[in-house]
Protein backbone atom coordinates (compact mmCIF):
# COMPACT_ATOMS: atom_id res chain seq x y z
CA UNK A 1 0.00 0.00 0.00
CA UNK A 2 1.14 3.52 -0.76
CA UNK A 3 2.56 5.63 2.04
CA UNK A 4 0.05 7.98 3.62
CA UNK A 5 1.33 11.54 3.31
CA UNK A 6 -1.54 13.44 4.91
CA UNK A 7 -3.86 12.04 7.50
CA UNK A 8 -6.61 13.57 9.60
CA UNK A 9 -7.98 11.57 12.51
CA UNK A 10 -11.27 12.73 13.95
CA UNK A 11 -10.46 16.42 13.55
CA UNK A 12 -12.85 18.71 15.37
CA UNK A 13 -12.50 22.48 15.47
CA UNK A 14 -14.60 25.00 17.34
CA UNK A 15 -14.34 28.73 16.75
CA UNK A 16 -16.00 30.83 19.40
CA UNK A 17 -18.44 28.08 20.21
CA UNK A 18 -19.22 27.40 16.56
CA UNK A 19 -18.34 24.00 15.15
CA UNK A 20 -16.28 24.46 11.96
CA UNK A 21 -14.94 20.94 11.57
CA UNK A 22 -17.08 18.11 12.89
CA UNK A 23 -14.94 14.98 12.88
CA UNK A 24 -12.82 14.81 9.74
CA UNK A 25 -11.13 11.55 8.81
CA UNK A 26 -9.00 11.79 5.72
CA UNK A 27 -6.10 9.96 4.14
CA UNK A 28 -4.06 11.16 1.19
CA UNK A 29 -1.65 8.53 -0.15
CA UNK A 30 1.64 9.34 -1.82
CA UNK A 31 1.32 10.46 -5.44
CA UNK A 32 -2.33 11.36 -5.04
CA UNK A 33 -3.78 14.63 -6.26
CA UNK A 34 -6.52 15.35 -3.78
CA UNK A 35 -9.10 18.00 -4.61
CA UNK A 36 -10.96 19.43 -1.64
CA UNK A 37 -14.29 21.00 -2.49
CA UNK A 38 -16.84 22.84 -0.47
CA UNK A 39 -18.89 25.97 -0.35
CA UNK A 40 -17.54 29.12 1.24
CA UNK A 41 -17.30 28.57 4.97
CA UNK A 42 -17.45 24.78 4.71
CA UNK A 43 -14.13 24.50 6.55
CA UNK A 44 -11.64 23.97 3.70
CA UNK A 45 -9.18 26.64 4.83
CA UNK A 46 -9.50 25.65 8.50
CA UNK A 47 -8.69 22.04 7.63
CA UNK A 48 -5.68 23.10 5.57
CA UNK A 49 -4.45 25.47 8.27
CA UNK A 50 -4.59 22.68 10.86
CA UNK A 51 -2.68 20.40 8.50
CA UNK A 52 -0.05 23.11 8.12
CA UNK A 53 0.21 23.61 11.87
CA UNK A 54 -1.12 27.17 11.75
CA UNK A 55 -4.17 26.28 13.75
CA UNK A 56 -4.71 23.84 16.61
CA UNK A 57 -7.50 21.31 16.44
CA UNK A 58 -10.02 21.24 19.30
CA UNK A 59 -9.95 17.44 19.16
CA UNK A 60 -8.30 14.80 17.01
CA UNK A 61 -4.98 15.06 15.27
CA UNK A 62 -3.43 15.65 11.89
CA UNK A 63 -0.35 13.87 10.54
CA UNK A 64 1.77 15.30 7.76
CA UNK A 65 4.59 13.13 6.35
CA UNK A 66 3.99 10.83 9.30
CA UNK A 67 4.49 13.51 11.97
CA UNK A 68 2.00 15.44 14.07
CA UNK A 69 1.23 18.63 12.17
CA UNK A 70 1.39 20.68 15.35
CA UNK A 71 4.97 19.67 16.02
CA UNK A 72 6.70 19.60 12.64
CA UNK A 73 10.45 20.11 12.73
CA UNK A 74 12.09 22.60 10.39
CA UNK A 75 13.45 19.74 8.29
CA UNK A 76 9.97 18.23 7.95
CA UNK A 77 8.51 21.60 7.05
CA UNK A 78 11.15 21.94 4.36
CA UNK A 79 9.63 18.97 2.55
CA UNK A 80 6.27 20.70 2.23
CA UNK A 81 5.39 23.43 -0.26
CA UNK A 82 2.49 25.57 0.84
CA UNK A 83 0.52 28.23 -0.96
CA UNK A 84 -1.86 29.93 1.43
CA UNK A 85 -5.18 31.39 0.44
CA UNK A 86 -5.03 34.84 -1.14
CA UNK A 87 -1.33 34.69 -2.08
CA UNK A 88 -0.21 36.93 0.75
CA UNK A 89 3.38 38.02 0.26
CA UNK A 90 5.13 40.99 1.86
CA UNK A 91 3.85 43.84 -0.36
CA UNK A 92 6.73 46.29 0.06
CA UNK A 93 9.47 43.77 -0.80
CA UNK A 94 11.12 43.50 -4.16
CA UNK A 95 10.53 40.16 -5.87
CA UNK A 96 14.27 39.46 -6.12
CA UNK A 97 14.74 40.05 -2.40
CA UNK A 98 11.83 37.76 -1.51
CA UNK A 99 13.24 35.06 -3.77
CA UNK A 100 16.73 35.26 -2.27
CA UNK A 101 15.25 35.03 1.23
CA UNK A 102 13.23 31.93 0.32
CA UNK A 103 16.22 30.41 -1.44
CA UNK A 104 18.38 30.99 1.64
CA UNK A 105 15.81 29.43 3.98
CA UNK A 106 15.06 26.33 1.92
CA UNK A 107 16.97 23.14 2.66
CA UNK A 108 16.64 22.19 -1.02
CA UNK A 109 16.22 24.54 -3.95
CA UNK A 110 15.90 23.64 -7.63
CA UNK A 111 17.34 26.75 -9.26
CA UNK A 112 16.95 25.41 -12.78
CA UNK A 113 13.25 24.67 -12.35
CA UNK A 114 12.68 27.96 -10.56
CA UNK A 115 14.45 29.82 -13.38
CA UNK A 116 12.27 28.00 -15.88
CA UNK A 117 9.13 29.08 -14.03
CA UNK A 118 10.30 32.68 -13.71
CA UNK A 119 10.96 32.91 -17.44
CA UNK A 120 7.71 31.12 -18.36
CA UNK A 121 5.70 33.51 -16.25
CA UNK A 122 7.93 36.50 -17.13
CA UNK A 123 8.16 37.42 -13.45
CA UNK A 124 9.95 40.75 -12.97
CA UNK A 125 12.61 40.41 -10.26
CA UNK A 126 13.09 44.16 -9.84
CA UNK A 127 9.48 45.03 -9.13
CA UNK A 128 7.86 45.21 -5.73
CA UNK A 129 5.35 42.55 -4.74
CA UNK A 130 2.56 45.13 -4.50
CA UNK A 131 3.19 46.17 -8.12
CA UNK A 132 2.42 42.65 -9.35
CA UNK A 133 -1.00 41.68 -10.65
CA UNK A 134 -2.97 39.06 -8.71
CA UNK A 135 -2.14 36.50 -11.38
CA UNK A 136 1.60 37.22 -11.16
CA UNK A 137 1.51 37.06 -7.39
CA UNK A 138 -0.17 33.66 -7.61
CA UNK A 139 2.47 32.47 -10.07
CA UNK A 140 5.33 33.80 -7.95
CA UNK A 141 3.85 32.15 -4.88
CA UNK A 142 3.51 28.82 -6.63
CA UNK A 143 7.01 29.06 -8.12
CA UNK A 144 8.42 29.65 -4.63
CA UNK A 145 6.48 26.71 -3.22
CA UNK A 146 7.62 24.40 -6.00
CA UNK A 147 11.28 25.39 -6.09
CA UNK A 148 11.87 23.65 -2.75
CA UNK A 149 11.16 20.29 -4.45
CA UNK A 150 8.34 19.53 -2.03
CA UNK A 151 7.20 15.98 -1.41
CA UNK A 152 3.86 17.45 -0.51
CA UNK A 153 2.35 20.52 -2.11
CA UNK A 154 -0.60 22.12 -0.35
CA UNK A 155 -2.54 24.74 -2.27
CA UNK A 156 -5.42 26.63 -0.70
CA UNK A 157 -7.68 27.81 -3.51
CA UNK A 158 -4.71 28.71 -5.71
CA UNK A 159 -6.70 29.98 -8.69
CA UNK A 160 -8.95 32.32 -6.72
CA UNK A 161 -8.92 35.74 -8.37
CA UNK A 162 -7.09 34.60 -11.50
CA UNK A 163 -8.52 35.29 -14.93
CA UNK A 164 -9.25 32.45 -17.33
CA UNK A 165 -5.90 32.61 -19.12
CA UNK A 166 -3.88 32.80 -15.90
CA UNK A 167 -5.90 29.93 -14.45
CA UNK A 168 -5.11 27.86 -17.51
CA UNK A 169 -1.38 28.58 -17.20
CA UNK A 170 -1.60 27.65 -13.56
CA UNK A 171 -3.25 24.33 -14.39
CA UNK A 172 -0.67 23.55 -17.05
CA UNK A 173 1.98 24.11 -14.45
CA UNK A 174 0.17 21.88 -11.99
CA UNK A 175 0.11 19.12 -14.62
CA UNK A 176 3.84 19.64 -15.07
CA UNK A 177 4.35 19.14 -11.33
CA UNK A 178 2.13 16.09 -11.24
CA UNK A 179 4.20 14.50 -13.96
CA UNK A 180 7.21 14.59 -11.69
CA UNK A 181 6.71 11.29 -9.96
CA UNK A 182 5.84 10.74 -6.35
CA UNK A 183 4.55 14.24 -5.66
CA UNK A 184 1.48 14.48 -3.52
CA UNK A 185 -0.79 17.47 -3.92
CA UNK A 186 -3.66 18.57 -1.72
CA UNK A 187 -5.58 21.51 -3.09
CA UNK A 188 -8.85 23.20 -2.40
CA UNK A 189 -10.89 24.82 -5.09
CA UNK A 190 -14.33 26.01 -5.96
CA UNK A 191 -13.89 25.55 -9.71
CA UNK A 192 -15.17 22.10 -10.47
CA UNK A 193 -13.82 21.77 -13.98
CA UNK A 194 -10.32 22.42 -12.61
CA UNK A 195 -10.79 19.71 -10.04
CA UNK A 196 -12.03 17.33 -12.69
CA UNK A 197 -8.95 18.04 -14.78
CA UNK A 198 -6.29 17.44 -12.20
CA UNK A 199 -7.61 15.54 -9.20
CA UNK A 200 -7.41 11.78 -8.65
CA UNK A 201 -9.55 11.88 -5.60
CA UNK A 202 -12.10 14.35 -4.33
CA UNK A 203 -13.48 15.26 -0.96
CA UNK A 204 -16.56 17.41 -0.51
CA UNK A 205 -16.85 19.26 2.78
CA UNK A 206 -20.38 20.03 3.86
CA UNK A 207 -21.00 21.73 7.18
CA UNK A 208 -17.68 20.63 8.66
CA UNK A 209 -18.04 17.02 7.59
CA UNK A 210 -16.52 15.17 4.69
CA UNK A 211 -19.70 14.22 2.85
CA UNK A 212 -17.86 12.63 -0.05
CA UNK A 213 -14.37 11.12 -0.19
CA UNK A 214 -13.74 8.90 -3.19
CA UNK A 215 -11.82 8.57 -6.46
CA UNK A 216 -12.95 11.15 -8.98
CA UNK A 217 -14.19 8.74 -11.63
CA UNK A 218 -16.13 6.76 -9.05
CA UNK A 219 -18.03 9.87 -8.04
CA UNK A 220 -19.94 10.08 -11.31
CA UNK A 221 -20.68 6.38 -11.14
CA UNK A 222 -21.69 6.26 -7.51
CA UNK A 223 -23.96 9.23 -7.23
CA UNK A 224 -27.10 8.68 -9.25
CA UNK A 225 -30.05 10.87 -9.89
CA UNK A 226 -33.18 9.00 -10.90
CA UNK A 227 -36.53 10.11 -12.12
CA UNK A 228 -39.22 7.69 -11.03
CA UNK A 229 -42.78 7.86 -12.28
CA UNK A 230 -45.46 6.05 -10.31
CA UNK A 231 -48.97 5.05 -11.35
CA UNK A 232 -50.32 6.77 -8.29
CA UNK A 233 -48.87 8.89 -5.50
CA UNK A 234 -45.21 8.00 -4.93
CA UNK A 235 -44.38 6.29 -1.62
CA UNK A 236 -43.60 8.77 1.15
CA UNK A 237 -40.81 6.77 2.68
CA UNK A 238 -38.24 4.76 0.84
CA UNK A 239 -36.36 2.27 2.96
CA UNK A 240 -33.15 3.11 1.17
CA UNK A 241 -29.87 4.32 2.64
CA UNK A 242 -27.64 7.13 1.35
CA UNK A 243 -30.41 9.28 -0.06
CA UNK A 244 -28.84 12.62 -0.82
CA UNK A 245 -32.03 14.28 -1.98
CA UNK A 246 -35.60 13.31 -2.58
CA UNK A 247 -38.22 15.47 -4.22
CA UNK A 248 -41.79 14.64 -5.12
CA UNK A 249 -43.80 16.45 -7.75
CA UNK A 250 -47.18 14.85 -8.41
CA UNK A 251 -46.60 11.29 -9.59
CA UNK A 252 -42.96 11.95 -10.22
CA UNK A 253 -40.10 11.51 -7.79
CA UNK A 254 -36.58 12.83 -8.20
CA UNK A 255 -34.15 10.85 -6.15
CA UNK A 256 -30.41 11.34 -5.69
CA UNK A 257 -28.64 8.39 -4.12
CA UNK A 258 -25.00 7.94 -3.15
CA UNK A 259 -23.18 4.61 -3.38
CA UNK A 260 -25.50 3.41 -6.10
CA UNK A 261 -25.39 -0.31 -6.90
CA UNK A 262 -27.57 -3.08 -8.28
CA UNK A 263 -28.92 -3.97 -4.84
CA UNK A 264 -30.37 -0.52 -4.46
CA UNK A 265 -31.72 -0.67 -7.96
CA UNK A 266 -33.44 -4.00 -7.27
CA UNK A 267 -34.80 -2.64 -4.04
CA UNK A 268 -36.15 0.45 -5.72
CA UNK A 269 -37.92 -1.68 -8.30
CA UNK A 270 -39.97 -3.34 -5.56
CA UNK A 271 -41.82 -0.03 -5.14
CA UNK A 272 -43.16 -0.61 -8.64
CA UNK A 273 -42.46 2.60 -10.51
CA UNK A 274 -43.94 2.53 -14.01
CA UNK A 275 -40.91 4.29 -15.35
CA UNK A 276 -37.39 4.83 -14.09
CA UNK A 277 -34.80 6.88 -15.91
CA UNK A 278 -31.35 8.11 -15.00
CA UNK A 279 -30.81 11.86 -15.05
CA UNK A 280 -27.22 12.58 -16.20
CA UNK A 281 -25.19 14.57 -13.70
CA UNK A 282 -22.01 16.52 -14.24
CA UNK A 283 -19.54 16.99 -11.41
CA UNK A 284 -21.10 20.40 -10.85
CA UNK A 285 -24.56 18.88 -10.51
CA UNK A 286 -23.24 16.33 -8.03
CA UNK A 287 -21.59 19.08 -6.03
CA UNK A 288 -24.78 21.11 -5.93
CA UNK A 289 -26.86 18.11 -4.90
CA UNK A 290 -24.45 17.22 -2.12
CA UNK A 291 -24.09 20.73 -0.74
CA UNK A 292 -27.68 21.85 -1.14
CA UNK A 293 -29.01 23.32 2.08
CA UNK A 294 -32.37 21.68 1.55
CA UNK A 295 -32.53 18.59 3.68
CA UNK A 296 -33.76 15.35 2.23
CA UNK A 297 -37.46 14.78 2.70
CA UNK A 298 -38.86 11.91 4.73
CA UNK A 299 -35.64 10.19 5.64
CA UNK B 1 -6.10 13.24 -32.91
CA UNK B 2 -8.52 15.80 -31.56
CA UNK B 3 -9.94 15.04 -28.16
CA UNK B 4 -12.35 17.30 -26.37
CA UNK B 5 -13.47 16.98 -22.80
CA UNK B 6 -16.96 17.99 -21.82
CA UNK B 7 -17.07 18.85 -18.13
CA UNK B 8 -20.84 19.16 -18.22
CA UNK B 9 -21.12 15.50 -19.16
CA UNK B 10 -21.96 12.72 -16.74
CA UNK B 11 -19.39 10.42 -18.32
CA UNK B 12 -16.06 10.17 -16.48
CA UNK B 13 -13.22 11.97 -18.28
CA UNK B 14 -11.22 8.80 -18.89
CA UNK B 15 -14.18 7.19 -20.66
CA UNK B 16 -14.74 10.34 -22.73
CA UNK B 17 -11.16 10.03 -23.99
CA UNK B 18 -11.57 6.31 -24.72
CA UNK B 19 -14.85 6.96 -26.54
CA UNK B 20 -13.26 9.54 -28.80
CA UNK B 21 -10.34 7.31 -29.73
CA UNK B 22 -12.79 4.52 -30.55
CA UNK B 23 -14.85 6.88 -32.63
CA UNK B 24 -11.82 8.09 -34.58
CA UNK B 25 -10.92 4.48 -35.32
CA UNK B 26 -14.47 3.69 -36.43
CA UNK B 27 -14.56 6.75 -38.68
CA UNK B 28 -11.28 5.71 -40.27
CA UNK B 29 -9.49 8.86 -39.09
CA UNK B 30 -6.81 6.74 -37.52
CA UNK B 31 -5.74 3.35 -38.77
CA UNK B 32 -3.98 0.26 -37.50
CA UNK B 33 -0.40 0.94 -36.52
CA UNK B 34 -0.88 4.67 -35.95
CA UNK B 35 0.92 5.85 -32.88
CA UNK B 36 -1.04 7.58 -30.14
CA UNK B 37 0.41 10.53 -28.25
CA UNK B 38 2.20 9.48 -25.09
CA UNK B 39 0.41 9.85 -21.78
CA UNK B 40 2.61 12.84 -20.97
CA UNK B 41 2.01 14.55 -24.29
CA UNK B 42 -1.73 14.13 -24.11
CA UNK B 43 -1.80 15.13 -20.45
CA UNK B 44 -0.01 18.39 -21.23
CA UNK B 45 -2.08 19.07 -24.32
CA UNK B 46 -5.46 18.48 -22.70
CA UNK B 47 -4.36 19.77 -19.28
CA UNK B 48 -5.67 16.62 -17.67
CA UNK B 49 -4.09 14.58 -14.90
CA UNK B 50 -1.74 11.98 -16.48
CA UNK B 51 -3.30 9.25 -14.33
CA UNK B 52 -6.62 9.90 -16.05
CA UNK B 53 -5.00 9.60 -19.48
CA UNK B 54 -3.22 6.42 -18.43
CA UNK B 55 -6.53 5.04 -17.25
CA UNK B 56 -8.14 5.81 -20.61
CA UNK B 57 -5.29 4.00 -22.38
CA UNK B 58 -5.63 1.01 -20.07
CA UNK B 59 -9.34 0.89 -20.86
CA UNK B 60 -8.61 1.00 -24.62
CA UNK B 61 -5.99 -1.68 -24.22
CA UNK B 62 -8.41 -3.83 -22.28
CA UNK B 63 -10.93 -3.51 -25.10
CA UNK B 64 -8.28 -4.45 -27.64
CA UNK B 65 -8.42 -1.06 -29.40
CA UNK B 66 -4.78 -0.20 -28.81
CA UNK B 67 -1.63 -2.04 -27.89
CA UNK B 68 1.19 -0.65 -25.81
CA UNK B 69 4.75 -1.63 -26.55
CA UNK B 70 6.91 -0.89 -23.53
CA UNK B 71 9.40 1.87 -24.24
CA UNK B 72 7.88 2.59 -27.62
CA UNK B 73 4.36 3.86 -27.10
CA UNK B 74 0.75 2.99 -27.77
CA UNK B 75 -0.54 2.06 -31.20
CA UNK B 76 -3.89 1.39 -32.77
CA UNK B 77 -4.28 -2.37 -32.78
CA UNK B 78 -5.59 -4.39 -35.67
CA UNK B 79 -9.36 -4.35 -35.56
CA UNK B 80 -9.83 -7.53 -33.62
CA UNK B 81 -12.15 -7.56 -30.66
CA UNK B 82 -11.12 -9.74 -27.78
CA UNK B 83 -14.70 -10.75 -27.18
CA UNK B 84 -16.21 -13.96 -28.45
CA UNK B 85 -18.67 -13.90 -31.36
CA UNK B 86 -21.60 -14.69 -29.05
CA UNK B 87 -20.77 -11.91 -26.60
CA UNK B 88 -20.23 -9.43 -29.42
CA UNK B 89 -23.61 -10.29 -30.90
CA UNK B 90 -25.33 -9.98 -27.53
CA UNK B 91 -23.80 -6.56 -26.81
CA UNK B 92 -24.65 -5.13 -30.22
CA UNK B 93 -28.17 -6.56 -30.18
CA UNK B 94 -28.77 -4.96 -26.81
CA UNK B 95 -27.71 -1.61 -28.22
CA UNK B 96 -30.02 -2.08 -31.21
CA UNK B 97 -32.93 -2.92 -28.92
CA UNK B 98 -32.26 0.19 -26.88
CA UNK B 99 -32.21 2.26 -30.06
CA UNK B 100 -35.54 0.77 -31.18
CA UNK B 101 -37.18 1.55 -27.84
CA UNK B 102 -36.03 5.15 -28.01
CA UNK B 103 -37.12 5.48 -31.65
CA UNK B 104 -40.61 4.17 -30.89
CA UNK B 105 -41.01 6.56 -27.97
CA UNK B 106 -39.94 9.45 -30.16
CA UNK B 107 -42.38 8.49 -32.90
CA UNK B 108 -39.70 7.79 -35.49
CA UNK B 109 -41.13 5.60 -38.24
CA UNK B 110 -39.37 2.57 -39.71
CA UNK B 111 -38.47 4.19 -43.04
CA UNK B 112 -36.89 7.18 -41.38
CA UNK B 113 -34.88 4.99 -39.03
CA UNK B 114 -33.70 2.79 -41.91
CA UNK B 115 -32.57 5.86 -43.80
CA UNK B 116 -30.54 7.13 -40.86
CA UNK B 117 -28.94 3.78 -40.27
CA UNK B 118 -27.98 3.65 -43.95
CA UNK B 119 -26.37 7.06 -43.65
CA UNK B 120 -24.46 6.00 -40.56
CA UNK B 121 -23.30 2.82 -42.32
CA UNK B 122 -21.86 4.97 -45.09
CA UNK B 123 -20.23 7.39 -42.66
CA UNK B 124 -18.28 4.87 -40.63
CA UNK B 125 -15.56 2.67 -41.98
CA UNK B 126 -16.34 -1.00 -41.61
CA UNK B 127 -13.42 -3.39 -42.03
CA UNK B 128 -13.38 -5.56 -45.15
CA UNK B 129 -14.94 -8.93 -44.52
CA UNK B 130 -12.43 -11.41 -43.22
CA UNK B 131 -10.02 -8.77 -41.99
CA UNK B 132 -9.31 -8.75 -38.30
CA UNK B 133 -10.87 -12.15 -37.73
CA UNK B 134 -7.62 -13.41 -36.39
CA UNK B 135 -6.68 -15.87 -39.18
CA UNK B 136 -3.63 -13.83 -39.97
CA UNK B 137 -2.52 -13.80 -36.36
CA UNK B 138 0.41 -15.74 -34.90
Amino acid sequence: MAKIVVEAQGLVKFYEGRCVLDGIDLKVPQGCIYGLLGRNGAGKTTLIRILMGQETPTRGQALVLGANSQRLSAAQRGRVGYVAEGHQLVPSWRVGWLVSLCRGLAPRWDERFFGHLVSTFKLPMDRKVKQLSTGMRAQLNLALAMAVEPELLVLDDPTLGLDTAARREFLELAIDVIQRDGRTILFSSHILSDVERIADRVGILVGGRLAVDCPLEALKRRVRKLRLVFAETPPQRLALTDIVRQEVQGREMLLTVADWDEHKQAYLETYGPINCSVVPMSLEDIFLECTSRRTPVAV
Amino acid sequence: MLIQIDHGCDRPVYLQIADQVKRDVALGRVAEGDRLPTVRELSSRLVINPNTIAKAYRELEHQGIIITRPGSGSYIAQGSSRLSEAVREKLIREQIDRLMVEAIHMQIDRRQLFGWIDEALAKFKFPEKGAGDGEDRG
